[in-house]
């Protein structure tokens, strides 16, 4: 019951948790340790940007979306983040909460699925997103995603489970 | 009553840093009976460190040269006093009652002659403004003991060891040419002795203060040598404590030989290379190639005389043999990874008389493993006669087939590894189960290391409900970062945020250094 990094993922794991309670000190405080404890990761600035938008303060989720677009310039999520935030500055709380149901038994809601697919794509999770994004398609049988998905299958180097889901498209 | 003395063993070298974190773990022990030998092994000065503790209790050995850990060790055998021995790396630490947990198993087991409990792997980074982050801590191994399974590979750590002091007198002293797990060395001879207790206590915790491979470790650096890693390894496996061994048998292994021919070194060094269990080779051959016989420990020379037979030789071979168990092979015999430790393995299990076991993949005839004693009856009984013949003659049953599989707990894991990397976790959470069942009998369950595995099994495939139970025991017995964060997880999926939020900050707290 371990991963490399194991104190991150449990920082993670517990600011997440504290998100959902709407505990956001403590919340902060994982996060940072977190930050210092994967310096290379996007994830605690993007969630750390979420509390700071919960708090109402869109000044400083902003900026902690700007430091996650430049430490991981690559990374897709950290600039949709900040262009939603720019754009309508709605639904990060509820993304960071989705992304927490997913896992706590709310596994065909669509947003959950969403954003928990941004979420692990963060944390460079990209094949276990697509598998659970394949097993979403699979068991709601909204086939306007499987085209999509069986994309990101490929791009996986999961050729054999592409081809299963573009039949599904 | 008084309480055993106990001698705690400590060599450091370039630890400045954390020795006196190690030290105050020793002296803060609830068994107070101790004495500890720190021997500096070279590296930055620590007598200051040493002096400010001001505890009459520690012995200090000042060497300014670095003679590497198996001289340290050999130094400090020589110092200690203690009724039992223990030892702490000098970045690591006990928790308190280590010492205590271990003296009480062995003085309520008098044949008993080592006991280990687990360690803590902790591993940390240090960013560039010197804090530390501690990245996990988990138990690595936590195995029963399992004295064949140790001849194959160590699954006792050195820093969770406590054992008899006279234990030392029967391994003899350390070979100061091993700088690359040195602590098996000592625990594999140790175990031709003694049995060991698991004791399911988490003693302390070992650390690697570096993710990255730049260790600056010294077993650490040469284990990155593949070349200097597998001499090591094949000079741990040739080790021949004094004997008698009560606990594991020796084998004999007869190569008949007319010359030293390319084969011949081939079959040599495959042996070396292959064999496990404690063995020695004897080459059978004329006078006048003993020379061109590679130098080995665990390989002589045994002069077939002109014009005798190799049958009359090799039962002369035998009869000088000190060993329980003997094989006869050729130098077309196949010498790879498993090639005589099952044959090893059942016949020193099995309590049937008369009995031979196959050496595995040989091609025909097969050479089998006979009890030495009966081996040299049977061709005795029948001269003339070559030695599978005089076996046979002599009424010892060549068995085709092995009642039993070394290692067999590890083909379990196997098996239970391979279900669930093909996502059939009910069925791999099954077979952990299985196991604790299958080897508690022979006291190799392993049911905490077992327990934890088939709950994480439970929790891949969904299933809270199974999982739930195993992780609360588990919690309770022996908590872990890991074991507590997946409990937080359950405790969240069903509704419990007080008691998520209480497992995640024990978990984290945990996780300080």
């Amino acid at each position: 019951m371990s991963t490399p990094n194991q104190h991150y993922a449990i920082l993670m794991d517990a600011a997440l948790f504290e998100i959902e309670e709407r505990n956001f000190p403590a919340a902060r405080a994982h996060l940072e340790l977190a930050r210092y404890g994967n310096p290379t990761s996007p994830a605690p600035l993007i969630a750390l940007g979420f509390v700071h938008h919960a708090e109402g303060n869109r000044e400083s989720a902003a900026g902690q979306f700007s430091d996650a677009c430049r430490l991981a310039p690559n990374d897709p999520l950290p600039r949709i983040c900040l262009a939603e935030l720019e754009a309508q500055g709605e639904g990060f709380h509820n993304a960071a909460i989705g992304a927490d149901k997913i896992l706590h038994g709310l596994p065909n809601d669509k947003l959950a699925i969403l954003a928990m697919l941004q979420f692990r794509d963060c944390s460079g999770e990209t094949k276990r997103a697509a598998a659970e994004l394949a097993g979403f398609v699979r068991r709601t049988g909204d086939h306007g995603l499987a085209k999509a998905v069986a994309d990101l299958l490929r791009y996986c180097g999961q050729d054999k489970d592409a081809v299963a889901m573009e039949a599904m498209a | 009553m008084t309480a055993p003395l106990c001698s705690v063993i400590l060599c450091t070298h370039n630890r400045r840093r954390w020795l006196g974190r190690a030290i105050r773990s020793v002296l803060g022990q609830t068994h107070q009976n101790l004495e500890l030998i720190v021997c500096r092994d070279g590296g930055d000065p620590v007598r200051d460190i040493i002096q400010d503790f001001n505890d009459p209790r520690i012995v200090f050995i000042d060497r300014d040269e670095n003679r590497g850990y198996g001289a340290s060790l050999n130094e400090c055998f020589g110092r200690a006093r203690g009724q039992y021995v223990a030892y702490l790396g000098d970045d690591d630490l006990f928790y308190p009652r280590h010492l205590g947990v271990c003296v009480n198993a062995m003085e309520a087991a008098p044949s008993v002659g080592a006991a280990y409990t687990d360690l803590l792997a902790c591993h940390a980074n240090i960013g560039q403004d010197g804090r530390i982050f501690v990245t996990r801590k988990n138990i690595d191994i936590s195995r029963d003991w399992d004295r064949f399974f140790t001849m194959h590979y160590n699954h006792v750590l050195g820093g969770s060891l406590v054992h008899r002091r006279e234990l030392l007198d029967k391994i003899g002293p350390m070979d100061t040419e091993i700088r690359v797990l040195v602590d098996w060395s000592m625990i594999r001879r140790m175990a031709m002795f003694t049995d060991f207790i698991h004791l399911y206590d988490i003693g302390g915790e070992f650390w690697r203060y570096d993710e990255s491979d730049s260790s600056d470790r010294i077993s650490d650096r040469m284990r990155r040598d593949k070349r200097v890693f597998d001499a090591n390894m094949r000079r741990i496996r040739a080790e021949r404590p004094p004997k008698p061994w009560p606990m594991m048998p020796d084998t004999a292994i007869i190569l008949p030989a007319r010359s030293v021919t390319g084969k011949v070194r081939k079959v040599l060094a495959d042996i070396a290379e292959h064999t496990w269990c404690p063995r020695m080779t004897y080459v059978v051959g004329p006078e006048w190639e003993r020379h061109n016989l590679p130098a080995s420990k665990c390989a002589r020379w045994f002069v077939q005389n002109q014009r005798e037979t190799f049958e009359s030789a090799i039962l002369r071979c035998l009869q000088s043999a000190d060993a329980d168990f003997a094989t006869i092979i050729h130098p077309k015999s196949v010498v790879k990874a498993g090639w005589i430790g099952a044959a090893i393995y059942n016949l020193a299990q099995s309590d049937r008389r008369a009995v031979a076991y196959p050496l595995a993949n040989q091609p025909n005839p097969v050479p089998s493993l006979y009890r030495r004693e009966e081996l040299i009856c049977a061709m005795q009984a029948h001269p003339g006669e070559s030695p599978r013949d005089a076996a046979r003659l002599g009424g010892i049953s060549h068995e085709s087939a092995y009642p039993d599989v070394p290692l067999s707990f590890d083909g379990g894991l196997e098996v239970a590894g391979t279900n669930a990397s093909r996502a059939r976790h009910d069925t791999a959470a099954v077979v952990y189960s299985g196991m604790v069942d299958q080897f508690a009998p022979r006291q190799w369950g392993n049911p905490l290391w077992m327990a934890e595995s088939q709950a994480r099994e439970h929790i891949q495939a969904g299933r809270d409900d199974l999982a739930l139970p195993l992780l609360t025991r588990l919690a309770q017995d022996r908590p872990t970062p890991g074991i507590l964060h997946a409990l937080a997880g359950l405790y969240r999926r069903q509704g419990m945020p007080e008691q998520a939020r209480m497992l995640y900050n024990d978990a984290l707290a945990m996780l300080k250094e």
